[in-house]
């Protein structure tokens, strides 16, 4: 079941230079989604779409079969959860506050917490890994916890569709693989979909369900890693040469050897 | 058009020069008769009302002249301009503020007197009239409105001797508003136009705040303020309902500067004065 | 970190009842104390006087606290955007110009005071705003510019005024709270009921500023709407600043030490700090006035104004909370 559909959209800052030139898109329920594509290719005007920030100039985004842009600020949220690049908090909540704000959707005028809210506020601690410092502010985590707690307040809302910018792009070996099996894990016991913008093709490759290769504003491949990972494809999108290399898995290892002129 | 012959430019500007004169420089006076400067409001509205006019030759920006009357100005109560004094050449300088500030002045016209008045209360008036009339040299005019003022004041005085005293109280504004206390002229007013007054028990001239006013509850409150205030005030102080003066109307606007100024019009106030708080007595 | 129990609405209604029921004992108490014996009059007088001097703290520490969640800076407070410069030209102008023809001063001058302040409030959006969205950071400079060009404007002002008029100006920049309140019922009613809505809307939007503070992406993906709530805040927290400069002049350091002082001790949950920071600057600018009304005999003054009393105080008290904090951390 489709959860997120975009189809032939369009959008650019001015009406001359499109970002995005007709990108289509689906992503099932209880999939993770990695979008993959250099620098500068939309990956993240792409998210900013989806998060209502920018209006397309041609083409829909559906969620659950509804036009997101008919949906109500607090409606989306109860669908769509988002998780930065960089966690920040500017005011010195807990990690546990930090969480329960994740319900603000689901909250009326005044932004209480029922006891069904407590509930799934600490589950959600407890399912991210997050709960032993949950009375700690979030600017004395390292950057690995941080972003735990995001995917925590994230869960906290319930949502049919996490999307995660660049999620693990400056964490260390060990939180990237962490974060990375997090997601996918959730994506499992909730049946939620996870569409991660990310950077490691590698990282990505090893813990999607689907992949899709972005380039130059639109969908250039889109299907399980196995199948994104051809030589051609890469080296058409990223403008390099490529080697993969068979490591014993289903999926090989993708090292950039020569850039190409 | 033939072009005007030089001469005639000439002319015309010695013409607008002689013309440009804003105030008469000297004033017709009896000859040898002492030139008095006043840098004081209440002094120069003394020396006009002893019929001295004449002999005054400037006074301050603050000073009010009677009708028709112009005088070159001299200062405020700030500076005052050294060379608009000399220029106008006074025998006399007529000051109620610090000697000491004229120093300067001394130096420059060693010949210049310099006398300092100091007028706190109603008593120092006669006295200021007697020696204003004696320093122009016309000491028996001096003496005659001295007379006249002691005697309109203590008929007052017994006028009002054994009437029953409404509380009264002076304030200026609304805002903040200053009183007059024990050792003003202004008690002394209240108290000889037969009223108590209820900031009697403060010195000088003291700041109010609006609680002291509530406090006190005066039966008649009199409000000197500025003509481009008379509005707001009065309509502030008749809308406070809880002081007695306002419920029963007794509240009196004055405006006029002399009500703060110790000069003989203030016998015309304390009569005033004494209508408002005894109506019905004669 | 000490644990913060999460809020529950039981806990929320306890707060709320328990500080209104502090500010009313406060305001009770205040009335009681002054220079002068207690008469009814008297009473009358003080009654309306100390709810006054309420009514303007909860105005500009709610306000204030509204702003630091609005541009997530703690260190902002309600004359940021201008109102109090705003409001100062508009009184100067009145009390320079003649204007005592068209309507009498008690009428002209809250008005002159809220359209200096709104003009130049919406001066302010105006240069900061691009196709209807305000960011921060800009808003905080437009409010710097444009205090500067007011405070020019007001030295202009001061050229052409009287030296009378110059000093009862500085007199109200000082900050007081009104005496006269008690004979102007429209005006009272109308300060009333602009500041209590305010803090009403302020108290349901607690939750978003909460929210607000992870950054206007994740905020938005929350739920919460970023732009429609930056506009409504600048709109309520100018009227409700203004309505405060209106009744008393520019009455500082409330607006920035209340919320900022509470949020050291209480945490930066908005939902109860609208509450307590509200509520606690009404009581913090009750006891400064009555502080003003009975101190001022020790300084030969008849009182002492407000806003001198609240910059002494507020100062010092807030260097040293903010001292112990910082120990607290290392």
């Amino acid at each position: 079941m489709t959860v997120l559909a975009v189809e032939g959209l369009h959008f650019g800052y001015t009406p001359e230079q499109l970002v995005l030139r007709g990108v289509d898109l689906e992503l099932p329920a209880g999939r993770l989604c990695t979008i993959l594509g250099p620098n500068g290719s939309g990956k993240t005007t792409l998210l900013r779409c989806l998060l209502g920030q920018h209006q397309p100039s041609a083409g829909t985004i559906t969620l659950a079969g509804r036009p997101i842009a008919s949906l109500a600020a607090k409606d989306r949220a109860r669908q769509l959860a988002y998780v930065p690049q960089l966690p920040s908090s500017a005011f010195d909540f807990t990690v546990r506050e930090l969480v329960s704000m994740g319900r603000y959707a689901h909250q009326g005028a005044l932004g209480l917490h029922s006891a069904a809210d407590l509930e799934l506020v600490e589950h959600a601690l407890e399912r991210t890994g997050t709960l032993r410092f949950a009375d700690r502010a979030l600017g004395e985590l390292s950057g690995g916890e941080a972003q735990c707690v995001m995917i925590a307040r994230a869960l906290a809302q319930q949502p049919s569709v996490m999307l995660l910018d660049e999620p693990t792009s400056h964490l260390d070996l060990r939180n990237q693989l962490l974060i990375y099996r997090l997601i996918r894990q959730l994506t499992r016991e909730h049946g939620m979909a996870a569409l991660v913008v990310g950077h490691d093709i590698n990282l990505a490759a090893r813990h999607s369900d689907q992949l899709a290769l972005f380039g130059e504003g639109r969908v250039a491949a889109r299907g399980t890693p196995a199948e994104v990972l051809q030589a051609p494809l890469l080296r058409e999108t990223y403008g390099v040469e490529v080697d993969l290399w068979d490591v014993g898995e289903p999926i090989p290892v993708v090292q950039a050897r020569e850039p190409l002129d | 058009m033939p072009r005007p012959p030089h001469i005639f430019l000439l002319a015309l500007l010695i013409a607008l020069f002689a013309g440009c004169d804003p105030a008469p420089s000297t004033a017709p006076e009896p000859p040898g008769a002492p030139r008095l400067a006043s840098l004081a409001p209440a002094l120069t509205q003394m020396t006009f009302a002893l019929g001295l006019g004449d002999q005054v030759v400037g006074v301050s920006r603050y000073c009010n002249l009677p009708d028709g009357e112009k005088r070159p100005v001299l200062g405020d109560a700030l500076t005052v301009s050294t060379e608009a004094v000399l220029a106008t050449e006074p025998d006399i300088l007529l000051i109620q503020s610090d000697p000491a500030k004229y120093a300067t002045l001394q130096q420059l016209d060693p010949s210049l007197r310099i006398e300092h008045f100091s007028i706190e209360t109603l008593a120092d008036i006669p006295a200021a009239l007697r020696r204003l009339g004696t320093l122009a040299g016309q000491p028996e005019r001096g003496e005659q409105h001295a007379a006249d003022l002691e005697t309109g004041l203590d008929a007052l005085r017994n006028q009002t001797q054994s009437l029953e005293r409404p509380k009264v109280l002076f304030v200026m504004g609304s805002e903040k508003p200053g009183s007059a206390g024990k050792g003003s002229f202004v008690h002394e007013l209240i108290e000889l136009a037969g009223g108590d007054n209820a900031a009697g028990d403060l010195e000088g001239w003291p700041t109010l705040s609006l609680e002291y006013v509530l406090a006190a509850q005066p039966d008649v409150l009199i409000c000197w303020t500025s003509t481009q205030n008379l509005d707001q005030d009065l309509e502030r102080w008749s809308s406070l309902a809880d002081l007695p003066a306002a419920q029963t109307g007794r509240i009196h606007m004055v405006t006029a500067s002399s009500w703060t100024l110790p000069t003989p019009i203030l016998l015309e106030h304390a009569q005033q004065l004494r209508a408002w708080f005894h109506p019905t007595d004669g | 970190m000490a644990r913060r129990p999460p809020l529950t609405a039981t806990r929320l209604a306890l707060v709320f009842v328990g500080l209104v029921l502090l500010t009313v004992l406060v305001w009770a108490s205040c009335t009681m104390v002054g220079r002068y014996q207690l008469t009814p009059q008297v009473w009358h007088f003080r009654a309306v006087r100390v709810f006054a001097a309420g009514l303007i703290g909860l105005a500009l520490a709610s306000g204030g606290l509204a702003l630091q969640g609005l541009v997530r800076n703690p260190l902002a407070e309600p004359y940021i955007l201008g109102i109090s410069s705003g409001a100062g030209v508009g009184v100067l102008l009145g009390r320079s110009l003649p204007l005592d023809a068209l309507l009498p001063r008690w009428l002209t001058e809250p008005g002159l005071a809220v359209v200096g302040a709104l003009v130049t409030c919406f001066v302010v959006w105006g240069i900061a705003q691009r196709r209807g969205r305000l960011d921060p950071f800009v808003l905080l400079l437009a409010g710097v510019i444009v205090n500067v060009f007011n405070g020019a404007l007001i030295l202009v002002l001061f050229l052409f005024a009287s030296p009378e008029d110059i000093a009862s100006f500085i007199g109200w920049g000082m900050g007081q709270v009104p005496d006269w309140l008690i004979t102007q019922p429209g005006l009272a009613w109308t300060a009333t009921i602009c500041i209590a809505a305010g803090w009403l809307f302020l108290l349901m939007r607690g939750s978003a500023f909460n929210a607000l503070g992870m950054g206007d992406a994740v905020a938005s993906s929350l739920g919460v709407p970023v732009q429609r709530l930056r506009v409504e805040t600048f709109v309520v927290v100018s009227l409700m600043t203004a309505a405060a400069v209106a009744l008393a002049g520019p009455v500082g350091f409330v607006g920035l030490i209340v919320p900022h002082a509470c949020r050291l001790i209480f945490g930066p949950d908005h939902r109860v700090l609208v509450v307590v920071a509200g509520l606690l600057g009404a009581i913090f600018v009750m006891l400064a006035d009555t502080a003003c009304r009975t101190a001022g005999e020790w300084v030969g003054l008849a009182e002492i104004p407000v806003g001198v009393l609240t910059a002494l105080a507020g100062g010092p008290f807030f260097i040293v909370l903010l001292r112990r904090r910082t120990r607290g951390i290392e």
